[in-house]
């Protein structure tokens, strides 16, 4: 199968740092310059579109909506409009995925000692898909009662693919992760088949299911903000909890044992908050490749593998990169949009190889 | 009548020379008229009158499709018209392969062929001619549209296939499915022999062809007016002419008065068309030009093809008129960012149901009543 362990050297600067845990300095400065960049990107992206905001409207928008502050309109009404309820949403959606996807990348990576780890790994994207799918190709049930289906069938799909491929690796009080790796994969090949068989037979427009299964923001609203927030604000927190645990599962399970950690406990917990994570994220935003692979491996090899600041600045590097990606994917092609999918990866891929051929000169 | 008959068979000679000219002199070329018939004049010099029950002028009923025109449906046709099928089971081949080299032997003549008349000659898409010496008998349709037009002239009973997912006029539901352009089950082609095989994807044309089938490969039109001419190219294939040359007609009719009806309009309203998650189409499709035609504004006036339209983009050329395919209105009501639409203001994004989603997409003969069911909704003070 080719499943690639991942381990530290004695000598490596993760195996250090995952022994030696006395001089950590938290990368305080790192993290709130990289939080302000964020805060930065986000606010370009939110003048750049297809009607250009300049800075001084856009700050006079922004300015109106406190409640106390009082500006009269000198702006077209759209723009309001399109500021307030197309793309401050879908960048703040696309900030919150990315670090979603960039966080719950790294701890899978961590868990499963494995370079090649990324959140859709053990099954969440092909069970998303089908759910979204199953939604998408029957439209009476996109909308029950004015509720949207379709988050909601992605994200159920995205639990039971989880809890399939959980419920067939455990055995007795363990869970061999390889077999989970494994069950991961058969129950994803699984829900693609379902999937593509859906998709094949259905008549005969399947070009919004192919945009949702390459991920966007093109739909996003606040409310999808407000729906996902509490998922992935509480997942980054307990996922940043155990970044000291992270560090010493790359050992072998039974030295972390003997350094005090519950390892059966840990696993547990992290498994199902990263797949909750992901599966929040992925319910807004479609399955967007690539960038819980990459932004955490950008951050190994920018700035090392400790855990305890390699989440945070996972999350930092994966909001940025993903609002930049959605800002390409609705400006790159005049009045169209591109799936944002196809972005992460054309311009992802370039860097990452950029970084690991510098990485190696090093 | 004698007359037409004797002018028949001097086309038919002149044909059958020019042919095996063709055939002894130039060995590599493909048998390729002088000029290219184009799909619109008919090949056969038959009379291109109407059946008396197609006025020209004469717009269908709302309610009547204009394939209940009195040639459909109905038993085996009488050889009404020259080119038409004939029983006898000849060898002779019936079709020419639409590939630019010539069989080896040379060029195959209609010299046994029934058929009198210079046979009809279609250029498919890839710019191949195709050269039918036999009206075809046994036809696998890949095409919603075409299966319309082939049931509305009177040639319904000679399609032995068609694709799974075609559903108009009920009489299909009989006809054997063979898959679909994509995912086509070519052993259910082969067995059930057609001698034509038409489709709008060129994929698996080689691998028909291979087996003998064969194959008629032309793009869906992208404009309205380009149905009336394959439907007299059906008809020209089948010997179907009269018939088609009636429902084209009548179609141009419809055309033309529907021109008439909105000659008082001077800018139409702004339109979004939305297949479900902003996906629309620009003017250079089939739903783009039946907007041309209405006169209406499609706001996607940049987007070629296909193309998911940008949200932002969507609120600022703010479309008047939301037209929605089955499915994909939901959202106007769902999403605060589309509230100030005029068309969600002024409650005029019409969700269209299956039917109507086919209506208005299946380029064949029931367009006419797609157009005006559109025409309804885009001047409801027009079309009460």
């Amino acid at each position: 199968m080719g499943i690639l362990t991942w381990r530290r050297d004695a000598g490596a600067p993760g195996g250090e740092a995952a022994v030696r845990t006395v001089a950590f300095a938290y990368p305080w400065r790192r993290l709130v310059v990289g939080a302000l960049v964020v805060v930065l990107v986000g606010l370009l992206a939110a003048g750049v579109g297809s009607v250009r905001i300049p800075p001084v409207a856009l700050g006079k928008i922004l300015a109106s909506r406190l409640p106390w502050v009082n500006i009269d309109a000198s702006w077209p009404a759209s723009w309001d409009t399109i500021l307030w309820n197309i793309r401050l949403p879908r960048v703040v959606l696309a900030g919150l995925v990315g670090l979603a996807l960039a966080v719950s990348g790294a701890t899978y990576q961590g868990l499963f000692r494995n370079p090649l780890a990324d959140p859709y790994l053990i099954g969440v994207a092909a069970g998303a898909g089908l759910g979204a799918t199953v939604v998408l190709v029957t439209p009476a049930l996109h909308f029950v009662s004015g509720v949207n289906m379709l988050p909601i069938a992605a994200f159920l799909g995205a639990l039971l693919a989880v809890t399939a491929a959980y419920g067939v690796a455990r055995r007795g009080g363990g869970l061999p992760l390889t077999t989970l790796i494994l069950a991961g994969v058969a129950v994803a090949a699984m829900a693609s088949a379902v999937t593509s068989l859906l998709m094949i037979r259905s008549n005969p427009d399947v070009r919004p299911l192919l945009s949702w299964l390459l991920g966007g923001f093109g739909r996003g609203q606040w409310r999808d903000v407000l729906v996902v927030l509490p998922y992935i604000v509480l997942g980054f927190l307990l996922m940043m909890a155990y970044g000291r645990t992270l560090n010493l599962l790359q050992l072998e399970e039974e030295e972390a044992k003997q350094l005090g950690v519950n390892v059966e406990r840990a696993k547990l917990l992290l498994i199902v908050v990263a797949s909750l994570t992901t599966a929040a994220a992925v319910s807004v935003s479609g399955l967007i490749g690539f960038v819980g692979l990459i932004a955490p491996h950008a951050v190994r090899l920018l700035w090392g593998y400790d855990y305890r600041s390699l989440l945070p600045m996972s999350a930092v590097i994966g909001a940025g990169f993903l609002i930049l990606a959605d800002l390409v994917a609705r400006t790159a092609v005049g009045s169209g949009e591109l799936p944002v999918g196809i972005v992460t990866a054309f311009c992802g891929a370039p860097f990452f190889l950029y970084l690991l051929r510098r990485s190696r000169r090093m | 009548m004698s007359r037409g008959r004797s002018t028949l068979s001097v086309f038919a000679a002149v044909g059958i020379v020019l042919l095996v000219v063709l055939g002894c002199t130039a060995p590599p070329t493909p048998t390729r008229t002088p000029t290219p018939v184009p799909t619109g004049t008919p090949a056969l010099p038959a009379s291109p009158t109407p059946a008396p029950t197609l006025k020209p002028g004469e717009t269908p009923k709302p309610t009547s499709t204009p394939t209940s025109v009195p040639t459909w449906p109905s038993g085996p046709r009488p050889t009404a018209t020259p080119g038409g099928p004939t029983p006898t089971a000849t060898p002779t081949p019936s079709f020419r392969p639409a590939t630019p080299t010539p069989t080896p032997g040379g060029t195959r003549t209609p010299l046994g062929s029934p058929t009198p008349a210079p046979p009809p000659i279609v250029t498919d898409s890839n710019g191949n001619t195709v050269t039918f010496l036999k009206a075809p008998r046994r036809i696998v349709a890949l095409d919603s549209a075409a299966v319309e037009i082939l049931y509305a002239i009177g040639a319904g009973d000679r399609l032995v296939g068609t694709h799974d997912f075609a559903s108009y006029p009920p009489e299909v539901s009989d006809v054997p499915k063979v898959g679909d352009s994509f995912n086509l089950n070519v052993e259910k082609v082969a067995e059930l022999e057609p001698d034509l095989l038409y489709t709008m994807f060129d994929m698996q044309n080689p691998q028909l062809e291979a087996l003998g089938i064969p194959v008629l490969y032309l793009k869906s039109p992208t404009t309205v007016e380009a149905i009336p001419e394959r439907i007299r190219m059906w008809g020209r294939i089948t010997g179907e002419v009269e018939a088609a040359e009636g429902l084209a007609g009548m179609m141009e009719a419809s055309f033309a008065e529907l021109e008439e009806r909105l000659a008082s309009v001077e800018r139409g309203p702004r339109v979004f068309h939305d297949l479900g998650d902003f996906w629309t189409t620009g003017p250079d499709t089939f739903q783009g030009d039946m907007y041309r035609l209405l006169k209406a504004e499609n706001i996607a006036y940049d987007v070629s093809g296909w193309a998911q339209f940008s949200a932002e983009v969507l609120v600022e050329r703010d479309p008047e008129v939301v037209i929605a395919t089955f499915g994909a209105a939901t959202v106007y009501g769902d999403n605060p960012a589309l509230a100030g639409l005029s068309a969600v203001k002024n409650d005029r994004v019409y969700s269209l149901d299956v039917d109507l989603t086919t209506l208005i997409s299946v380029e064949g003969p029931r367009i006419v009543h797609g157009l005006e069911e559109l025409a309804r909704l885009l001047y409801p003070e027009l079309f009460p």
